[in-house]
């Protein structure tokens, strides 16, 4: 590889501004034919194999529309809700619909619309402004996009069948048990979320290698967006935080299905470790909804006031710590569980000291605004009504982080009032702001500023009026989640007073829904321009393949700083600016400091990943509605396409260099540690350890909650050779892997092939060894909830090896075609990867079934 | 190997608050435990169990920081390059500090309840 440190040769330079002299990394004129080359090659399929795209730009307005419907759809749930309590016993609606309104209209907004819609606005928005000309693995997106679309829609539909989830938005158990929720309305909630999560997590995974490994050159940390910034810290948090509530929703399945006690206090269960898991998803996803606003009210506010953000460096403080410290504060949703008091303060403390961050941010913007001056066009009003909002709701959130208080106001109006300041402040606001600010970036021509003015004071004043009331409809009495009540409790006039806020939201976002059908026009040419003078890469001239060249970057709002910038990335004078090697590439640059690594090569449209998301999405509608047998079939052509959509995506290294611009050589993909498909499994894995995590967590809580009645007395362990055995098959697998990765690498795809072959068996094989031993003790799962946790732990062992196995079936079909050897092996490395983690993860469910009863003194 | 160092600034950047996740991790483990078990009341080197163990964890979180302040101050030099290195390297500095403090500040403020509110009342 190229030393890229050496400084760059000087291929072009211009006198601009009279004094300022710029070198450019490529000269002009440039090549006949490189500008319609780099055009073919990004151009999206047209007519109806469209659904076949993935570029972001595309997949990124679909996956913003997509969530913007949801929103609607919810949004109309709220108001046959509020219809429905606008007068004292009134009868519109019966109870049971009432149930599952509000917890489709609480589930659609915090799943369907909220997490996808600052995903989908990263998923278009990131590589314009990193300066990329697409996300790292574009057929995930588009993977990620129509799961959550199809499996979004089809579980909408659930409500007009009457068989909508009626627990409540976190589905608390013993509620939501068989017992109590017999049908499968409970089962459309945890298959269906379940399902949706993985198109979240499947989004942070993107995210995340997209901004630490496709920036611009230049683009140091230090100069990093706030946005970006912001989406790092979220996908993060996706990353720890989602797994938690992908596991509960799975014990509560199997417990519903299999009759596995993970929640029946009878069989040593406890429906507190529902609670513990959900928030500890649960809060953090409040940031997780938050912080990506954030980040673009952190772009939106300098633009409007035309001057840089205030206080960077405490910006990025304050996205770290609120993401980290979100993590200490799921206790706060269990004030009134009969937790013992001092635990609750730590949760007390935390949420006290989160506060703090949220404060930096706020500050910041206003001493921004303060240092510019203010346009105020429409989404600095949006911006401004977040302020408002949001630290009204920040400052009642200050209020229920209080025990005391919390005790009083728990399960009440105040609660939903709270909420709702907290996460329309804190998001659907900004998320406007950013519609209005970005759309002229993808539009023909932005929204109109007049209506945008009456959008604003409609939905500003219809949530004031809403919400504001509910908090003293709370403090006079009304609980949640009743569908009626008395006239004689003087709760009558308040709530009328909050539907007829309710019609004015909506007649707002109406309003703007009908402004966005006059005037949005999405392009592939030319867009409405930078219409606010921005100052980040987003607002440079792009089309399919984004920026013509890639620039460097020397500041955080290059556009402001680095004169003529547009028209010089737009001649082509900065990097890549045609295709190197006459397919989609980007460049792979160094996570700290953004020096140029490698050329990635980017795979096109393929009906892959559209296909298996449709499957995928068949699959958990199938086994909802125990259509088992053809929920395999899908489940099993879902695994076909998505075999189909990675066959092409593992290139190789070319043995040849190519030339980005000033005389940086770079080699053409790349495998191991540099590589972004190894970065991307690895952050994969980091998903799948969490999940393991919390489900050892659940081991040990409920060892914790059952005291000396943990492990039954009829149980005993078994004989420690038998957890030896499985040891040794798996560590002896990853042994041969290891042989194999050898072999490939001296060359020849035989023997690597057959060894893995060799290996794959004991996996399985260590997992039934562990199995049969449990059962020969007598221990079975659906007894007692530690065999429940015992044989849970060995399932999930199982799941991943079921993955690994398949992983391993697609390298062995790879080798066969010779398309895996020594120059071509990122998914042979990528495999050896996930196989020495199941070896892993198996070792220690281990040494916590075996060994921590024998530590404890109960084996 | 060369792109693992080169993840060092981004570690030290997170390494308050993780210290402070840990901290937080093992008072809350150590509460519960000593609740359901109703250890709450027993006496450690003459001192209350609880207010011992919260008090020693506390004391180690913090010298962890401060250690960490050390490494950063004083220790801690990335391999970067030019002038934009440094503008780099002050940067990651700088946000490590400010994160160091605000651990800081909540792990105190999460041991203060410790020596106020009853373990298991």
């Amino acid at each position: 590889m190229t030393d890229n440190t050496t400084p760059h040769r000087i291929a072009d330079t211009r006198a601009d501004r009279g004094s300022a002299r710029i070198t450019y990394p490529n000269s002009l004129p440039r090549p006949e034919g490189e500008l319609e080359a780099l055009e073919r090659v990004w151009a999206a399929p047209k007519g109806w194999r469209k659904l076949s795209v993935v570029n972001n730009n595309y997949i990124g307005v679909y996956y913003v529309g997509a969530s913007f419907l949801f929103f609607i759809l919810a949004g109309l749930l709220a108001l046959i809700i509020r219809v429905q309590l606008a007068t004292p016993d009134n009868q519109f609606i019966g109870h049971e619909l009432y149930n599952q309104l509000f917890t489709m209209h609480g589930t659609v907004m915090m799943f369907l619309f909220a997490v996808p819609a600052v995903e989908a606005m990263a998923v278009y928005l990131l590589p314009n402004m990193l300066g990329a000309r697409d996300l790292p693995f574009p057929r995930l997106s588009a993977y990620a996009f129509w799961a959550y679309f199809a499996g979004g829609l089809a579980f909408f539909c659930s409500i007009f069948f009457g068989l909508a989830p009626n627990g409540g938005w976190f589905m608390y158990p013993p509620l939501t048990s068989t017992e109590y929720s017999p049908g499968i309305n409970a089962d459309f909630w945890l298959l269906g979320i379940g399902f949706i999560e993985i198109s979240a997590i499947a989004g942070a995974v993107e995210i995340i290698v997209g901004i630490l490994k496709t920036r611009a050159p230049g683009m140091s940390l230090d100069k990093l967006p706030i946005y970006a910034w912001a989406m790092l810290v979220f996908a993060a948090m996706i990353v720890i935080g989602f797994p938690a509530v992908i596991l509960a929703t799975a014990l509560l399945e199997v417990e519903r299905a299999f009759d596995w006690p993970f929640f029946i206090a009878e069989r040593g269960g406890d429906p507190l470790l529902w609670q513990h898991l959900f928030w500890f998803f649960g809060h953090p996803e409040v940031y997780i909804i938050f912080l990506p606003a954030a980040g673009m009210v952190s772009m939106i506010v300098p633009t409007m006031a035309q001057t840089p953000l205030v206080g960077y460096r405490l910006v990025v403080l304050a996205l770290l710590a609120t993401g980290f410290l979100s993590f200490g504060l799921w206790v706060h949703h269990m004030y009134t569980t009969g937790l013992p008091h001092l635990s609750l303060s730590f949760f007390s403390a935390a949420s006290s000291v989160v506060a703090i961050p949220s404060g930096i941010q706020v500050f910041a913007w206003i001493a921004t605004i303060a240092a510019g001056k203010l346009q105020l066009k429409t989404p600095a009003l949006f911006i401004l009504g977040f302020l408002f909002i949001f630290t009204l709701g920040g400052l009642t959130g200050v209020m229920v982080a209080m025990v005391p208080f919390d005790w009083q106001a728990h399960d009440t109006y105040f609660v939903v009032a709270h909420l709702h300041y907290v996460l329309i402040g804190g998001m659907v606001f900004p998320l406007f702001a950013a519609l209005y600010y970005w759309i002229p970036t993808v539009s023909r021509q932005p929204l109109s500023e007049r209506v945008g003015k009456w959008v604003f004071w409609l939905m500003f004043l219809g949530v004031n009026i809403t919400f504001f009331t509910m908090h003293i409809t709370g403090l006079v009495g009304m609980p949640r989640r009743v569908y009626t009540y008395p006239a004689a409790l003087g709760w009558d006039t308040l709530n009328l007073i909050s539907t007829i806020g309710a019609f004015m939201i909506a007649a707002g976002v109406l309003l703007f829904t009908i402004d966005l059908v006059r005037r949005f026009r999405v392009t592939d040419g030319p867009n409405a321009g930078n219409v606010w003078n921005a100052g980040t890469l987003e607002w440079l001239p792009a089309g399919d393949y984004q920026t013509r060249s890639i620039p460097e970057v020397r500041s955080r709002e290059p556009i402001w700083d680095q004169p003529n910038l547009p028209e010089d990335v737009k001649e082509g004078r900065y990097y890549l600016p045609g295709t190197a090697t006459g397919q989609r590439e980007t460049l792979v640059t160094t996570p700290i400091d953004a020096r140029p690594q490698y050329l990635l090569q980017l795979p096109g449209p393929n009906w892959g990943s559209f296909l298996a998301a449709l499957l995928t999405a068949a699959f958990f509608m199938g086994l909802t509605i125990k259509l088992y047998v053809p929920a395999m079939i899908a489940g099993g052509l879902a695994i076909a396409a998505i075999f189909w959509w990675m066959w092409d995506t593992d290139h190789g290294g070319s043995d040849t260099e190519v030339d980005v611009g000033a005389g940086i050589k770079l080699p053409v993909n790349a495998s191991g540690s540099v590589s972004h498909s190894w970065w991307g499994v690895v952050t994969l894995l980091l998903v799948v350890a969490m999940i393991y995590i919390c489900l050892v967590f659940s081991y040990l809580f409920l060892w914790l909650v059952n005291g000396d009645a943990w492990l039954p007395d009829a149980a005993r362990l078994p004989e420690l050779w038998q957890p030896a055995l499985s040891a040794l098959a798996w560590i002896g697998s990853s042994i041969v892997v290891i042989l194999a990765g050898r072999l490939l690498s001296a060359g020849g795809w035989v023997a690597p092939a057959l060894l893995l072959l060799l290996a794959a068996p004991l996996l399985p094989l260590g997992i039934w060894l562990e199995v049969q031993g449990q059962l020969e003790t007598g221990l079975r799962p659906t007894e007692t909830s530690y065999g429940a946790t015992v044989y849970m732990l060995s399932a999930l062992q199982g799941v991943f090896v079921a993955a690994v196995m398949l992983s391993a079936l697609f390298v062995v079909l790879r080798c066969l075609v010779g398309l895996v050897h020594n120059g071509r092996r990122a998914s042979f490395d990528n495999l050896q990867l996930l196989w020495h983690y199941a070896t892993a993860q198996g070792l220690v469910g281990l040494l916590v079934v075996h060994g921590f009863p024998r530590l404890v003194g109960m084996g | 190997m060369r792109e693992q160092i080169s993840l060092r600034p981004l570690a030290f950047i997170a390494s308050g608050l993780l210290v402070w996740g840990a901290h937080f991790t093992l008072v809350y483990a150590f509460n519960s435990y000593v609740c359901t078990r109703g250890l709450a009341a027993d006496r450690l080197l003459g001192m209350n169990l609880v207010h011992l163990v919260i008090g020693v964890l506390t004391l180690l979180a913090l010298l962890v920081l401060a250690g960490i302040m050390l490494a950063v101050v004083i220790g801690h030099r990335p391999r970067l390059h030019g002038t934009q290195g440094e503008a780099l390297h002050g940067f990651t500095q700088s946000v490590t500090l400010l994160v160091l403090a605000i651990s800081a500040l909540a792990i105190f403020t999460q041991a203060v309840p410790a020596y106020i509110v009853p373990a298991c009342a």
